[in-house]
Parts: C-alpha cells; structure tokens; sequence
C-alpha cells in the first residue's frame, strides 16, 4: 500500500509541477510582455532582400537584347509596336470577356497552378475582333500569398516578339520549358519578387510570372503545353 | 498527509517559477489591418473618372479597379492607414516596394506589401498605366490607434506603351489581384459615375481621409 501511495504522490507532485509550468508560461505569454520578446529588426530574409535589390538597382539593363528570337529589354515593347492587330483609328483595342479564349490558342487551362492558389483576376483584350491578349492572377493565402500572373499575346506572323524586362541583365538568359525556348529573368529572391519567364509560341508569346523560384515557375510554365 | 499536501504546493510553485523563466517557443501572433487609399497625385480633391469596374469602364462585373484623374508625368502615392498590434505609435512595421509589372498590353506598376519583422506578405495593389519609380516606401503602423503613410511609387505613363493599351487618356487604374483585401462600397459603381457620362460624372474625395480607403485588409502576422 505504501508504495503504491509514493508512487501516487509522485505523480500528483509532477501534474502539479507541469500545471505550475504551464500557468508560468502562459502568464509569460501575456500581451504586455510580449513586447520584450519581438524580434528588434528587419526580418533577416528581407534583409537580405533588401540589400541584394539595392545592389541589383546599380547593376547595368538590357536595352535590346534578342534572345531565343524574344526582343527584351527596359522598353522594347513600345520599340517593336506590340501585337501588330491594333490601331487606335481602325482597330482600337477593347476589353472583352475572357471567356473568349477558351478553345483558342491563347487559352489558359484552369488547374495549372496548384489548389493551393486561387484565382483572383482575369482580362482579355480583342482588336479588331481578333482576340489579342489574356491574362489571369492566382494568388496564393496568406502569409505566403505568391503571386502567379499568366499572359498570353497573339502578334501578326512576322511581327517581332518583345517584352520589357526591368532587372539586371545578369539575372536575364535563355531557358527551355518542355519542348520550348524562352527567356528567364530569375527573381532576386523569391517570394519578396518575381521569376518571369518568355515563351515563343507560334501565335505570339506565353510569359508567366510568379513570386517563386525558376524551377516552380517553369513548372507552371510546362504546364501550358 | 499535509506533509505530502505541502510538497505538492511547492512542486506546483517550483514549476510556476520555472515556467517564468524558461523561453517559450509558442507562436506570438499580431492582429493587423491596412486600409489602403487613392494614388491620386493630390491628396484633396483626389478626383474620381471611373468607379468600381472590371475591365473596360464602365462595367459593374466586379469591384475590381477604380479610375482616378491624373496627367501624364504625375506622382503616383501609396497612402495607407495601419493598425499593428504591439506596434509603437508611428513606427514603421511594413515596406511596400514598386516594381513595373506590365500587363501583356499596358504599363502597370505593382506595389507589395511585406511585413518589416516576419517578411510576411500583407497584399499587393496595382496602379496600371503608370511607370514604378522602383521605390521602397516605409509603411507606419501602431498598436494604437491608425498610421498614415504616404510615398511616391510611380509616375502616370503617357504614352502608354504600344497602341495595345485600351485607355482614353492619362489615368490611373488603381485595383488589386487579391483575394484578401475588401473593396469600398463607399466609391460608386461605374455606371453610377464614369467621365463618358452625358453629362460627364466625376467625384472628389480628400483621399487622405481614413474613411476613403479604396482596399482593406487585415491579418495575423506570426513573429
């Protein structure tokens, strides 16, 4: 019988002890002392972000580059006069259902992005009847909340493809995504900025952007075989 | 048996006090929430040309964007008012940093806001036909009560970049792509008021104003 009472009053001095702790604890946690304990500074990823990006902005840009037949550079598009389908007299563009490209080349199958991403926005733009341009948004929940933005623009055959890349030339080069070539241009540091990569399609372009790395993005990308 | 009783007690005691002075690995959790106001290039009367639409104006297929009067070449402004738990008054506890971010057709500048201690992402709004200026804004909050921020993020494009762009003129399309902010009902639609009106309908507001937000969000930011 003895034992048997020592073994419970160790175990009734234990509960006790870990109730005491977990009271100490919760009264530690309470909100006039937390402030004590944030963390004094700059998140250390986003420090780090931020000094990479200050030295990125004194880096040298592409004016014109070519690459994989893309024209990229700071401002090329305005340079190469976009699709070649609109003219703000004959055939102004005009915004119109997105809906218009399902069955078209220029459609962007829903379940590319994982369910981890919901879709947030959506537009399409038409010139002359001929639709031109789609885009969709997907974000992802806080607190990654990633963005993912997927373009898709029809140019005239024999139109030049360009787009604008703003980063620094080291961080823009050629990829191939499945059985196409493109242009990346690798984000500073995902996901506090943007991996964007250039496709050349037949009908134009297909550029997808997103606040991950390449190899996600590309992944995102290969999906729109 | 007090005797056993008295060990009891202190062993709670000893692990109370314990329980004080050993570090906690819980989770520290602060509320947030972020009204984000008008870029107009004026603070009053920031100058309304088209309110809540989607796509073209008008269109009331969703609060997605509002137009707002601008001239080529103008300062575009992040304003915000943040409420930040734990935050002491008027610190700053959020950047917001401008990138261009073009549409397939249009010039657009994309401002992401990352919270300043846990690099948590706290939303992203878009000004389409303007230029980034490529700043990082500092984003006051406080624990109690609203901070006002304001900083230049873009200047309004004009031209826009390749006769692609469906615009009528200088403006600023001012909306978001996120799931998470809500969009006022205090600006009209834009068939209730858009510039093509006969007669043209435009509205003034002092965007400054805390109750003329445009976006508002809240959250929890995990330390």
């Amino acid at each position: 019988m003895i034992p048997l009472l020592r073994a419970l009053v160790i175990v009734g001095m234990l509960a006790a002890a870990a109730l005491g702790a977990y009271y100490g604890v919760r009264l530690l946690a309470d909100e006039g002392e937390v402030r004590a304990d944030l963390p004094p500074g700059m998140a250390p990823a986003l420090a780090e972000f931020e000094a990479s990006l200050q030295a990125d902005r004194l880096k040298p840009r592409l004016d014109d580059a070519v690459i994989n037949d893309i024209h990229v550079g700071v401002d090329v598009r305005s340079e190469y006069g976009g699709s070649g389908y609109c003219n703000s007299d004959t055939a102004p563009p005009e915004y119109t259902d997105p809906a218009a490209a399902k069955g078209t080349e220029l459609e962007i199958p829903s379940g590319l992005v994982t369910a981890a991403f919901r879709e947030a926005y959506s537009e399409a733009v038409e010139c002359g009847g001929v639709l031109i341009a789609v885009e969709r948004m997907y974000n992802m929940p806080p607190p990654t909340e990633a963005g993912v933005t997927i373009d898709r623009l029809r140019v005239l055959p024999g139109e030049e493809r360009a787009w604008n890349l703003y980063g620094a030339a080291e961080r823009i080069g050629p990829i191939t995504v499945g059985s196409k070539k493109g242009v990346v241009e690798r984000a500073i540091k995902p996901p506090f900025d943007t991996t964007t990569i250039i496709l050349y399609e037949g009908f134009g372009m297909t550029v997808v952007r997103a606040d991950l790395s390449v190899e996600e993005t590309a992944k995102i990308a290969e999906g729109l075989e | 048996m007090r005797r056993l009783l008295a060990l009891v007690v202190l062993a709670a005691l000893v692990g109370a006090v314990w329980g004080l002075f050993v570090p906690t690995a819980e989770a520290i959790w602060a509320v947030y929430y972020l009204k984000v106001q008008p870029g107009t290039p004026k603070d009053d009367p920031g100058v309304l040309t088209c309110g809540w639409h989607s796509g073209a104006c008008p269109n009331d297929a969703s609060r997605t964007a509002i137009d707002w009067d601008d001239y080529g070449g103008s300062t575009v402004y992040w304003r915000s008012y943040l409420f930040m738990q734990y935050a002491q008054h008027d610190t700053v506890v959020a950047r917001g940093y401008s990138t261009q971010y073009d549409t397939a057709i249009c010039y657009r500048t994309r401002v992401r806001v990352v919270h300043y201690l846990s690099g948590q992402s706290m939303g992203r709004v878009y000004y389409t036909h303007t230029i980034s200026n490529s700043a990082t804004v500092s984003i006051k909050g406080s624990g109690s009560g609203w901070s006002y921020s304001k900083g230049s993020v873009a200047a309004v494009a004009d031209p826009e970049m390749t006769d692609d762009c469906p615009w009528g003129g200088t403006h600023i399309h001012q909306g978001d792509d996120d799931n998470y902010f809500s969009e006022s009902p205090t600006f009209p639609w834009s068939t209730e008021c858009n510039v093509g009106m006969h007669p043209p309908c435009t509205k003034s507001y002092d965007v400054t104003a805390s109750d003329k937000w445009q976006f508002y969000g809240s959250g929890r930011i995990q330390y």
